[in-house]
C-alpha cells in the first residue's frame, strides 16, 4: 500500500474519485475530508490562522463503516453547501464502525485564503470501500459525483 | 479481469448490441446498447457496458436494460441508461435518475437573424452573465420562504408563470407541462430544502451552460416551421437542473434506500444502485420526493428563460411580442416517469428510469401539446461548447424498442483529469474565439473540463438514433456564445 500519500485522485469518466490511506481509521477519516476540500478548494487546505472560525460538532451515525464515512462526508458537504465555509481542521473525538463524533472548525469561504473551484453534487456508494490491509493500515475508495 | 466486450455482444442489428443475460447470473433481462462501430470502441473502452449488465439486475425490469449511443461509465446506471419496471413487483431506483434530478434542456427560439446579433453579442453574453447566477455554489437573487419553496416544489413551471416569471404558454410546451402532480413537498427534509431554497433561477457549474446560438441546417422543413424554427434564425439553450435541492433529495433517499435493499432483500451489484419496490413506502416516498426535485428544476429553467427575455428585450429595445422569444420545448433527461406503454401485447404501466436519456413520444401521443401532435415531441441533444446541438422528434419506434426514449448528449469520453493534462498550454477562450464562438465562465477549471474533446461526437451519437427510426433530427444549431459556471 502507498504509505506517502494521504489520499490521491483517480479517474472517472463522469466523476472523480479519491484513493485514501491513514494509519489508522481516524486518520483515514480525516485523510477523507481533507480529500474532499481539496476537490473543492484544488489545493490542499491547512488550518488557517487569525481568521475568525466556526465550530460545528458533527455527529454522524450508520449501518457500517462504508456507510459511515459516506454519511460523515456527506453531512461536512451540507454544511459546506448551505453555510458557506471552507472546514480546516477537524478532531475526531470517538470513532466506532458505526458512529463519528468530531468537532471541525471552518472558515467563511469569503473571508478564507481559498475559492471555489468545484461543486461536489454528492458523494456515492459506487464502488466505495473501506477496508483495513494485513499490514495494519487502512485505505478507502470514494467516488464523488460532481 | 476485464472483460472482453467484443466477445460478450452480440450484435443484432446496424446499430444494436445485445449483452446476452448469460454473461452474469442475477441478470434479468438481457442488456441492449445502441452504437455505431466507431462509437461502440469508445464504450466498451470504459466501464459502461458493466454498468448496462448490473443494472438488469433491477428486480420486475422488463424488455432490456437500455443503453443510448452516448452512453458512458457513471456511478451505478451508466449515464445513457434506460431501464423500465413493472408497477406490480418493479423497483424505482434513485441511482436511476441521478443527483441531478430533472437535469434538462429547454430551447427558446427567436424572431432573430446572425446580422441581428452580431455587433451585440459581447453586450448580449455580458448582460445574461450578469443577470442569471451562474458557477459553483450560486445562489439565486429570488429568496423564497418555506412556504414559498414548497410551491415551487408541489407547481413547477406553473408557479414561475403565475409569480411572473413567463407566459402562460410555457407552462403547454414543457414536459409533464413543467409539474408532476405527484409532488409531494410535505415529506422533503429541511436540508434539501435549506440547500436548494436559494438556489433557484441558477445555472450552477459543471457541464451546465447557456447557449446562443444559429440554425445552421434544417433537415426536415416542416417540422421545423412546425416548432417556429428556420436556417439562421438565433435561439438559446439552457442546460441545467435542481441544483441542490435535488442533489440532497438524492442523498437523503440514497441512504433510505440502502436499509430498504435489506428490509426487502434485493440483490444488485452495485450499491449506488439501492432501491426499493415501487409499492413500498420508500419507493413511493422516493418518487413524491422526485417529483418535487423535477418540479423545483422545471422552475429554475422558468425562471432563467424570464431573465432571459429580460435581457434581449433590454438590448434589442423592443417588446418580447417582436422579439419572438418562444419556448419550443423543455425536456428531462434525467428522471423517472409512470408511463403507459404496449409490453408483449398489453398496454402496462411502467416505471421508466431514464439517467441521461430524454423521452421522445411520438406523433399522436396524448401527453404532447395539440401543436405537436402531429410531429411528434421534440427531443433537444446539446452538444460541446465547440461543435453542435440538435433537434430532434420522436418516433413510433421509439415507443417499440426503447419505452419512448432517445440519447441525451455527446456524452463524455475524458475523464475530467484526462481533459484538463489536454489543455495544458492551450487557450481554450482564444481557440473558440477563432472559431467565432464567445466564451464566458466563471472558472478556467470548468472550461478546461468542457473541452470538445472531453466528448464524442453529438453528430455521430444522433445519427445512430436517427439512422435507427428511434428520433429523427429536424435541425442543427451552431453556438455563438456559451456561458459556463
Amino acid at each position: 500500500m502507498n504509505t506517502d500519500k494521504d489520499f490521491e485522485l483517480v479517474d472517472h469518466t463522469a466523476d472523480i474519485g479519491l484513493k485514501i490511506y491513514g494509519k489508522n481509521k481516524q486518520e483515514l477519516f480525516l485523510n477523507a475530508a481533507r480529500g474532499m476540500f481539496f476537490l473543492i478548494t484544488g489545493v490542499p487546505v491547512s488550518p488557517v490562522q487569525n481568521r475568525p472560525k466556526n465550530y460545528y460538532k458533527i455527529e454522524s451515525s450508520a449501518s457500517n463503516i462504508e456507510d459511515l464515512m459516506v454519511t460523515w462526508l456527506s453531512d461536512l458537504l451540507y454544511i459546506h453547501v448551505t453555510e458557506f465555509v471552507i472546514f480546516d481542521d477537524y478532531i475526531i473525538n470517538s470513532l466506532t464502525e458505526e458512529m463519528i463524533k468530531s468537532k471541525a472548525s471552518a472558515i467563511e469561504i469569503k473571508s478564507s485564503p481559498y475559492r471555489i473551484v468545484k461543486e461536489i453534487k454528492a458523494v456515492t456508494y459506487h464502488d466505495l470501500s473501506v477496508y483495513q490491509d494485513p499490514d495494519g493500515r487502512w485505505a478507502a475508495n470514494i467516488v464523488f459525483d460532481i | 479481469m476485464k472483460d472482453k466486450w467484443e466477445e460478450i455482444l452480440k450484435q443484432k442489428g446496424p446499430y444494436i448490441w445485445d449483452i446476452p443475460k448469460e454473461y452474469r447470473p442475477g441478470m434479468l433481462v438481457d442488456g441492449r446498447i445502441y452504437a455505431s462501430q466507431s462509437l461502440l470502441k469508445q464504450i466498451i473502452s470504459d466501464q459502461a457496458p458493466g454498468q448496462v449488465a448490473n443494472v438488469a439486475f433491477l428486480p420486475g425490469i422488463v424488455g432490456y436494460s437500455l443503453a443510448m449511443p452516448d452512453i458512458h461509465w457513471g456511478y451505478g446506471f451508466p449515464i445513457g441508461g434506460v431501464a423500465a419496471t413493472r408497477l406490480e413487483d418493479g423497483v424505482i431506483s434513485p441511482g436511476g435518475v441521478g443527483f441531478d434530478i430533472n437535469c434538462g434542456v429547454r430551447l427558446i427560439r427567436s424572431n432573430l437573424k446572425l446580422k441581428d446579433v452580431k455587433d451585440k453579442m459581447n453586450q448580449l453574453v455580458e448582460y445574461l452573465y450578469k443577470k442569471i447566477p451562474s458557477g459553483v455554489g450560486s445562489e439565486g437573487i429570488l429568496k423564497l420562504n418555506l412556504a414559498e419553496v414548497k410551491r415551487v416544489l408541489a407547481e413547477g413551471v406553473q408557479w414561475a408563470v403565475e409569480k411572473g416569471f413567463g407566459e402562460k404558454k410555457d407552462i403547454t410546451y414543457s414536459e409533464e407541462s413543467g409539474k408532476m402532480a405527484q409532488a409531494n413537498p410535505d415529506i422533503i427534509s429541511n436540508k434539501a430544502i435549506q440547500r436548494g431554497g436559494s438556489q433557484l433561477g441558477t445555472l450552477g457549474s459543471g457541464n451546465h451552460f447557456l447557449e446562443i446560438q444559429v440554425i445552421d441546417r434544417v433537415y426536415q422543413p416542416e417540422k421545423a416551421t412546425k416548432m417556429g424554427l428556420e436556417e439562421g434564425m438565433i435561439t438559446i439553450l439552457v442546460h441545467t437542473g435542481s441544483r441542490g435541492f435535488g442533489h440532497q433529495v438524492c442523498t437523503d433517499y440514497l441512504s433510505i434506500m440502502q436499509k430498504a435493499v435489506q428490509r426487502y432483500h434485493i440483490s444488485i451489484p452495485d450499491r449506488q444502485l439501492a432501491c426499493a419496490p415501487l409499492n413500498s413506502p420508500e419507493g413511493e416516498n422516493y418518487y413524491q420526493a422526485m417529483c418535487c426535485a423535477a418540479n423545483f428544476a422545471w422552475a429554475n429553467r422558468q425562471c432563467i428563460t424570464h431573465w432571459i427575455r429580460d435581457v434581449f428585450k433590454q438590448i434589442f429595445r423592443v417588446s418580447q411580442e417582436e422579439l419572438g422569444l418562444n419556448l419550443v420545448y423543455d425536456v428531462a433527461h434525467n428522471i423517472a416517469k409512470i408511463e403507459f406503454h404496449q409490453f408483449q401485447g398489453a398496454k402496462v404501466k411502467l416505471c421508466v428510469h431514464r439517467k441521461g436519456a430524454t423521452r421522445a413520444f411520438p406523433p399522436q401521443h396524448p401527453d404532447l401539446p395539440p401543436k405537436y401532435q402531429e410531429i411528434g415531441q421534440p427531443v433537444l441533444i446539446p452538444g460541446d461548447m465547440g461543435r453542435c446541438s440538435f433537434v430532434l422528434v420522436g418516433n413510433e419506434k421509439a415507443m417499440q424498442e426503447t419505452f419512448g426514449s432517445t440519447c441525451h448528449g455527446a456524452g463524455r469520453v475524458l475523464s475530467r483529469g484526462a481533459a484538463k493534462r489536454e489543455v495544458r498550454n492551450r487557450n481554450i477562450v482564444e481557440e473558440l474565439r477563432a472559431r467565432d464562438i464567445l466564451v464566458k465562465a466563471r472558472s478556467r477549471e470548468t472550461l478546461a473540463e468542457e473541452i470538445s474533446e472531453a466528448y464524442k461526437d453529438v453528430s455521430e451519437v444522433v445519427n445512430v438514433m436517427d439512422q435507427s427510426g428511434i428520433s429523427s433530427k429536424v435541425a442543427r444549431m451552431r453556438p455563438l456564445a456559451v456561458i459556463k459556471g
